[in-house]
Order: C-alpha cells, then sequence, then structure tokens
C-alpha cells in the first residue's frame, strides 16, 4: 500500500503555505539573513482560521504547528473538517524547548505554588498535538514524537503503519520545532568552526512546522503523490559525518538510494536547519513534483539531458548528528 | 480496526517506589505499600511523592554520554526484562532488535536539572545533539545494547508508556522487529512537581484514588520495560511467553487540555479499538488497571466508565504504591496487569477507604481473586489522550 | 489604582483575554461560563496569579471554586487575608 498525500501545510521563515514555498523555491529568494542566525515564522495567518479568544494560551511553538496543520486541511480541500478517526502525529525534535528551557530558577522558586500552570501546561511535550486535536476536532489516535533529527522519518513510518494496520483511515503527521536559545549557540559555533576551517557558510538555523493529510491510497485517487518509502538506520560509524537536508531525484526501484541519485540539492537556505526540517525537505519535493519546471531547475539531470523521468521520485534524505540517517522517498503520482 | 494476531511477552522488568524489579513491587503490592515523603532534594516542599530508593538502584560505572536518573532507570528495568527473556546481548546483536519508550521529562529537561543530574558537569554549552544523546532514553539504549532496530521516545504525557507498548506491537506484527524493547521511564523532576501543585492536582498527603476525601495525585517515578517477540523468534528459541498483548486502542478527547471528557469521550473509542484488534468483548475481561491518580475528575471519569462498561468487574488503581510515574504509569501497570494475571489475584487500592458517595463504582479495600485470562489497563494523559492495552495469558480468548 | 481596577487588569493581561476589556469587566460578573469563556486552567492560573500578585493562597478547587466567582469576591478574600 501506498500512502497518499491528499494536502501540505506549511510556516517557515519563507511564509506561510504551499504557495509561499513554491515562490521561495522559483526565485531562489532566501529571506534576508537577519542579525540573529535564525529564519523565524510568522503566525498571524492563524487568525483567519481560528478566533484569537480559542488561542489566547496558544504559544509560538503550538501556533506554528496548528496553522501548519490547518493549512494542510485548506490544501487537502477539507475545510470542512477531517473525516472521523483521523489520527494524529507530532514530530519533534526540540519539544516545546523555549518553555522548557525557559523553566527556569526565577520561574520555579523552592516554594510551593511557584509555577505558573499555564506556562506549566505549554511545556508539557505533546502540548502541541494537545491544541491540534481540540482545535481541529481530531478524536482518533494521537501521538507526539520526539527522536531529535529522526523524528519525521519516525512519524511517517507510523502513519503508515496506522493505515496499513486500519487503525486509522487518514492521519495528519508532521513536524515542529521552534527558535531556541540552544539552537541559537548551536548555529553559532558550528558556523565558527566552519569558518576557521575554511568551510561553507552552513544554512542558518530556522523554525516552522510542516503537516500533510495522509490516507490509504485504495481510498484516494491515483493523482496524488505518495509516500513511496521510508528508510531509517543507525549510525554505522559514531564518527559518521553528517549528510545536511538533502533532495535526491532518482528513478530506482532500488532503495539504496545514496548509489543511486542522479541529482541532489539543499533548500535549507530558504527555511533554516532544524531538527525537524525533514518535514519542510518533504514539502519542497511535493513543489518540485507538481512543477517540472521547478524540478528540472532544483534537480538537473547530470548528463545534461531536460527530460524529465518519466515516474519521478525524491528522496529526502538526513544523516543527523547522531550519525543516524532517514529517508522519505515521495513519488508524483499513482498512474 | 480489525483482530490482529497477539504478541508474545517474553520478558518483564520494572523498578519504582514500591520495588527494585517487578517481583519485588508484585510483593510489595500485596504487603506493604511504600508511604510517599517529601521530595529529598527540594528543601520545604510539603507535598509528599513517591521516589524510588537509592538501594534499589545497581550501581553503574561511568559512561558516555552520562547517564541521567531516567536512563538509568530504563536501562535497570530493561536489563531485567532481558534477563526475564533469556535474551543476551550477544543474542540481541543477532536480531532486529527496536526500542520503544515512552517518557515525560526525560526528553527535555533544562539546563539545571541536567546540571544536577550529572553532578555538577556545566551543561550550559551542551550541543542540542549532545544533549538528545544524554536524555533521550530510547537513543540511550539502542546504542548500549548495540541495537541496530528502528529506536523512538513517544512523549504522550501520562499515556505515553502505554502507547509505547502498543507501537511495539505495531512494529513486531509488520514484521519490522524480531525483538522489541517497549516500556515507559521518569524520573523525578521539579518542573514536573510544581507543575501538579500549580495546576491544584497534587494531593498533600498519601494519594487517595476513588476515596471521597480524594484531593489529588503523588507524583512518583520509575520504569518498566516489556521484552515483545515476534512468533518465529519465540518458536525457534523455544521459550514460553508470559503473557500476549492482545489489543491496543488510543484516542483523543479532543476535548481540554488538562481536564478528561465527562462521559469518557476518548475512552469509549480506545476500547472499541482494543477490544476489536483483540477480537474480544467486555465480557472478557477479567479485571481493569485503572488509572486512578486520584485527582477528582480522573477518577470520576474512570468510575463513571466502568459502571457503565464493565458492572461487577474488579478494578483497582496501584499508584498509591507507586504515585504517578507519567511517562511510565502505562508500562508499570501494564507489568503488574501480567503480574496480576499470572498470580490470578489483583492487590487492594492502596488508599482507597472511603467509598465516595457521587461515585457509582468502587475499586475493592482487599485483595481480590479473579478467574478469566484477560485483562485492561489503561492510561489517561495530558492533553486528552486516552489509551487502552489488553493482555492475555493465552494466546487466544 | 483601586484593588478591583487591578483585579480587572490581572484577569485580562495574566489570561491574555483578547477580546475583553479591563472596564468590561462588572464588578460582579461572573467570571466562568459563556461570557468570558474562562474555564478551569483559568482558575488555576489566577490562583497563581493572586498569590504572585498579592502573596494571597487558595489552597484547593473548591476553595477556589467560592472565591473566583467575581472581582468582588476575589477582592473581598483579598482584604480579608490583609487585615489578618
Amino acid at each position: 500500500m501506498k500512502a497518499c498525500i491528499l494536502g501540505a501545510g506549511v510556516v517557515g521563515g519563507f511564509g506561510c503555505g504551499r504557495a509561499a514555498l513554491e515562490a521561495a523555491i522559483r526565485n531562489r529568494s532566501a529571506p534576508e539573513a537577519p542579525a540573529v542566525p535564525a529564519l523565524t515564522a510568522q503566525t498571524d495567518l492563524l487568525d483567519r482560521f481560528v478566533p484569537p479568544r480559542t488561542l489566547r494560551r496558544v504559544d509560538h511553538y503550538a501556533r506554528m504547528a496548528l496553522l501548519a496543520s490547518r493549512l494542510a486541511l485548506e490544501d487537502a480541500g477539507m475545510d470542512d473538517g477531517l473525516p472521523e478517526n483521523t489520527g494524529l502525529i507530532v514530530a519533534t525534535g526540540m519539544g516545546p524547548t523555549a518553555n522548557t528551557l525557559d523553566l527556569q530558577p526565577a520561574d520555579v522558586a523552592a516554594a510551593d505554588l511557584a509555577l505558573s500552570p499555564i506556562l506549566f501546561s505549554n511545556s508539557v511535550q505533546n502540548a502541541a498535538a494537545a491544541y491540534i486535536s481540540m482545535l481541529l476536532k481530531i478524536r482518533g489516535p494521537c501521538l507526539s514524537i520526539n527522536q531529535y533529527e529522526m523524528s519525521v522519518p519516525l512519524a511517517f513510518q507510523t502513519a503508515i503503519d496506522w493505515l496499513e494496520e486500519g487503525r486509522t483511515s487518514t492521519v495528519l503527521v508532521g513536524g515542529v520545532d521552534c527558535f531556541s536559545k540552544a539552537l541559537h549557540d548551536a548555529s553559532l559555533s558550528r558556523r565558527e568552526t566552519k569558518n576557521g576551517s575554511g568551510g561553507r557558510t552552513p544554512a542558518p538555523v530556522g523554525e516552522g512546522s510542516a503537516f500533510f493529510i495522509l490516507t490509504r491510497s485504495d481510498a484516494a485517487g491515483a493523482q496524488y503523490p505518495f509516500v513511496h518509502d521510508v528508510h531509517m538506520g543507525a549510525a554505522m560509524r559514531p564518527d559518521a559525518p553528517p549528510v545536511p537536508n538533502t533532495l535526491m531525484l532518482h528513478n530506482s526501484r532500488k532503495t539504496d538510494l545514496l548509489d543511486h541519485a542522479s541529482a541532489h540539492v539543499d533548500l535549507t537556505h530558504l527555511y533554516g536547519t532544524f531538527p525537524t526540517s525533514m518535514g519542510m525537505d518533504v514539502a519542497a519535493a511535493l513543489a518540485l513534483l507538481r512543477t517540472e519546471q521547478l524540478l528540472s531547475m532544483c534537480l538537473p539531470r547530470s548528463d545534461g539531458g531536460s527530460a524529465i523521468p518519466e515516474n519521478p521520485r525524491i528522496g529526502c534524505l538526513k544523516q543527523g548528528e547522531t550519525g543516524d540517517w532517514g529517508m522519505i522517498v515521495i513519488g508524483r503520482d499513482g498512474r | 480496526m480489525n483482530r490482529q494476531p497477539p504478541v508474545a511477552i517474553s520478558g518483564l522488568g520494572c523498578i519504582c517506589a514500591a520495588g527494585g524489579n517487578l517481583p519485588g513491587c508484585t510483593e510489595a503490592l500485596f504487603t506493604r505499600p511504600p508511604a510517599p515523603a517529601p521530595p529529598r532534594a527540594l528543601l520545604g516542599a510539603q507535598h509528599p511523592v513517591f521516589e524510588v530508593p537509592d538501594r534499589f538502584l545497581p550501581t553503574i560505572g561511568s559512561q558516555h554520554p552520562p547517564m541521567v536518573r531516567a536512563v538509568r532507570l530504563a536501562l535497570t528495568a530493561a536489563n531485567e526484562a532481558l534477563a526475564d527473556a533469556g535474551l543476551t546481548a550477544a543474542a540481541l546483536r543477532q536480531k532486529r532488535v527496536g526500542v520503544v519508550i515512552g517518557t515525560n521529562v526525560a526528553s527535555g529537561v533544562s539546563n539545571r536539572a541536567l546540571q544536577r543530574e550529572l553532578g555538577g558537569i556545566d551543561c550550559s554549552g551542551m550541543s542540542p545533539a549532545e544533549r538528545f544523546l544524554t536524555v533521550n532514553p530510547a537513543q540511550w539504549l539502542a546504542r548500549h545494547f548495540g541495537l541496530s532496530g528502528p529506536h523512538v521516545t513517544i512523549v504522550n504525557a501520562c499515556s505515553a508508556g502505554g502507547d509505547a507498548i502498543g507501537l511495539a506491537g505495531t512494529w513486531i506484527r509488520s514484521g519490522r522487529c524480531d525483538v522489541v524493547i517497549a516500556g515507559g521511564t521518569d524520573a523525578f523532576y521539579e518542573v514536573t512537581y510544581y507543575g501538579f501543585i500549580a495546576l491544584l492536582n497534587s494531593d498533600t498527603e498519601a494519594c487517595k484514588p476513588f476515596d471521597a476525601r480524594r484531593n489529588g495525585l503523588n507524583l512518583g517515578e520509575g520504569a518498566a520495560m516489556l521484552v515483545l517477540e515476534s512468533e518465529a523468534v519465540r518458536a525457534s528459541r523455544g521459550v514460553k511467553p508470559r503473557a500476549f498483548l492482545s489489543g491496543y486502542g488510543t484516542a483523543a478527547d479532543a476535548y481540554h487540555l488538562t481536564a478528561p471528557h465527562p462521559e469518557g469521550g476518548g475512552l469509549r473509542v480506545a476500547l472499541r479499538d482494543a477490544l476489536a484488534a483483540a477480537g474480544a468483548s467486555r465480557a472478557d475481561i477479567a479485571f481493569i488497571n485503572a488509572h486512578g491518580t486520584g485527582t477528582r475528575e480522573n477518577d470520576r471519569v474512570e468510575s463513571l466508565f466502568f459502571h457503565d462498561l464493565f458492572p461487577g468487574v474488579p478494578f483497582g488503581s496501584t499508584k498509591g504504591f507507586t504515585g504517578h510515574t507519567l511517562g511510565a504509569a502505562g508500562a508499570i501497570e501494564a507489568a503488574f496487569t501480567i503480574a496480576a494475571l499470572e498470580l490470578r489475584k489483583i492487590p487492594a487500592t492502596a488508599g482507597f477507604e472511603v467509598p465516595d458517595p457521587e461515585l457509582p463504582a468502587h475499586p475493592s479495600r482487599m485483595p481480590t481473586a479473579i478467574s478469566g485470562t484477560m485483562a485492561l489497563s489503561q492510561t489517561l494523559a495530558f492533553g486528552g489522550n486516552n489509551s487502552i492495552l489488553i493482555f492475555s495469558a493465552e494466546p487466544s480468548a | 489604582m483601586t484593588l478591583k481596577d487591578q483585579l480587572k487588569q490581572i484577569i485580562v493581561e495574566d489570561l491574555n483575554l483578547v477580546h475583553v476589556l479591563p472596564e468590561e469587566i462588572g464588578d460582579d460578573d461572573p467570571l466562568f461560563g459563556d461570557r468570558f469563556g474562562l474555564d478551569s486552567i483559568d482558575a488555576v492560573e489566577l490562583v497563581f496569579q493572586l498569590k504572585k500578585h498579592f502573596g494571597v493562597v487558595i489552597k484547593n478547587q473548591s476553595e477556589g471554586r467560592s472565591i473566583l466567582q467575581s472581582v468582588n469576591t476575589i477582592a473581598a478574600f483579598i482584604e480579608k487575608r490583609q487585615e489578618a
């Protein structure tokens, strides 16, 4: 079974929604490099979908996830709501970091009743899933995954498992991470290291959220893009060098994609790097598969030919800092 | 949800305030409930908690990356479960072994907590990746045992341990893994402690699940691990399973951030799916391990649910022995549920003395003999998550 | 600023009531219910904010329910504690 992708919603440094991401790819328009090297996201658009009074306790982290989820519904033509028993999987690398790391001695004095209940509630690791479930009325299985840079492929794999075992017929699955001092410091130290060694400047740190609506292919039309496969592996060597977010074109049924990639591109200058940025890669892959001009621009054939492979597939690969690697392979359509 | 084949559970491990291993915990459940006390590390704090005594924790030499308490608890329970299953480290490396662990605090501890846990090492300069490698229990166990299979940490708040076991069943049935080490772990963490106090959900005395005088939960800490095996691996090793995971259902209330749905909305859906997966009916359930935290709302919703759907079926809460161990609770109580199936009796609900006239169903004040081979354990979590696991002593109902 | 005005400001700002102005809250208006949309999390947050701003402690949910009915009942509780 293939899992069809009915819709996608994205929120990042480039803006909100599929069209904004496509425009950024087309124009190669990296957002202005800010003083703090981070591509942060705006979520004002959320007010269009949800009355502000129901969002009054929702923090920036959950707002990004909520907006990306709602945009995915819109993209899928499901503005009226998701099917009964829809499942939800939220992947995060850092969790509600701004909260969790900010819950510091000033907030937690050695006296009872010294912590804001709202701040505490928002620091719980499944807070984003809770808000999405409540506001989008998702009453199926809900799962929050925290496995750093492997969170997104694990979330996709679990979504496919749920569809295959009949736990649910539709899954809203995606990733979210928010900018924090920890990410900022990590970015700075990495930048200094690279500059010192004359290496290329890494993409700035980012934040954002990408969500997708997946359903069983036998329940949807053949015109939808689909998740062909999800691969993951543990580091074979602890010192294996990281592979940055990479989109690779391949037209092979072989799963050993590293050897069969004919072209590859790193688009993180558009949305920055963060633990769950592979979700952005998947959204970018969908944009490339939708528009042949973007595909041939970003992933030109190594032999200089201009023909698009008949059945193009894009692998979204990342080998993280811990050595573990994951790849989500997206196909154009089931025709 | 269609009927699914049951998955064999060949090993169990558990550590919490009640005991340093599962036999020790089980003995305590029927003889001597531990008393909660104010947290050792917080001067002047008054709300009691169930901490794991240091004597329960085996000595573990220095490790790299360094080991936080939640990981140490998880490793202790995993070692017990693997030994119970008769699986050596060498045997594990020849199989596709996955790790699924639920936790609440282990994956997001602040600088301050991390620094204290690591014996004063300055953590402020730790990169997110180093931080992750230090605190993430699934990653830690996969590396420690040299496993190449998938590993994931589930952060579904208080239902995470149960959800981890449910997902492990999927990994076995789909053929992705031969063996999965699945469970939950959580260590005492001051932010959670003060958080529950601020939510007015923490009792100033020992918790009293389902009791008329109940006034909140006591936090606890601990870990439990289950070893799940494919039928092919189990048969080739010739081991007898301790029990089977027969069904797992989970569903959200979509109702409120901190309060359960008053009629148990998601809980009913979770039950429907768990029973369908097990190919069982409500009449097959011999007893129920309730979430039973001791908060007004949780216990009210569960009592209504039991009265409505399981009239006369014995149920109980073990939170009066362990405290609420958050991400570990679903796993610890899964281990207790299997132990009770083996013993054919369930413990008294510690802390329950005065039946609440507003509640329609009550747990037992005495240990209760049970008949039947199938039992249910449920968890209700922050954000409206409800998860139900069904275990059986036999491969089919 | 009177104590009641201060309370209204705390309710609007600390609970982030984007749809209400402090002066729209009447002294006797029920705080919980449809009008202002407050719920049980707002109740515990108010308990926290009252402790932070005025040093008064509300120990449990049932005590909170009677004290947090309106601006008047909160003000009366604070004044009584401050006299004691």
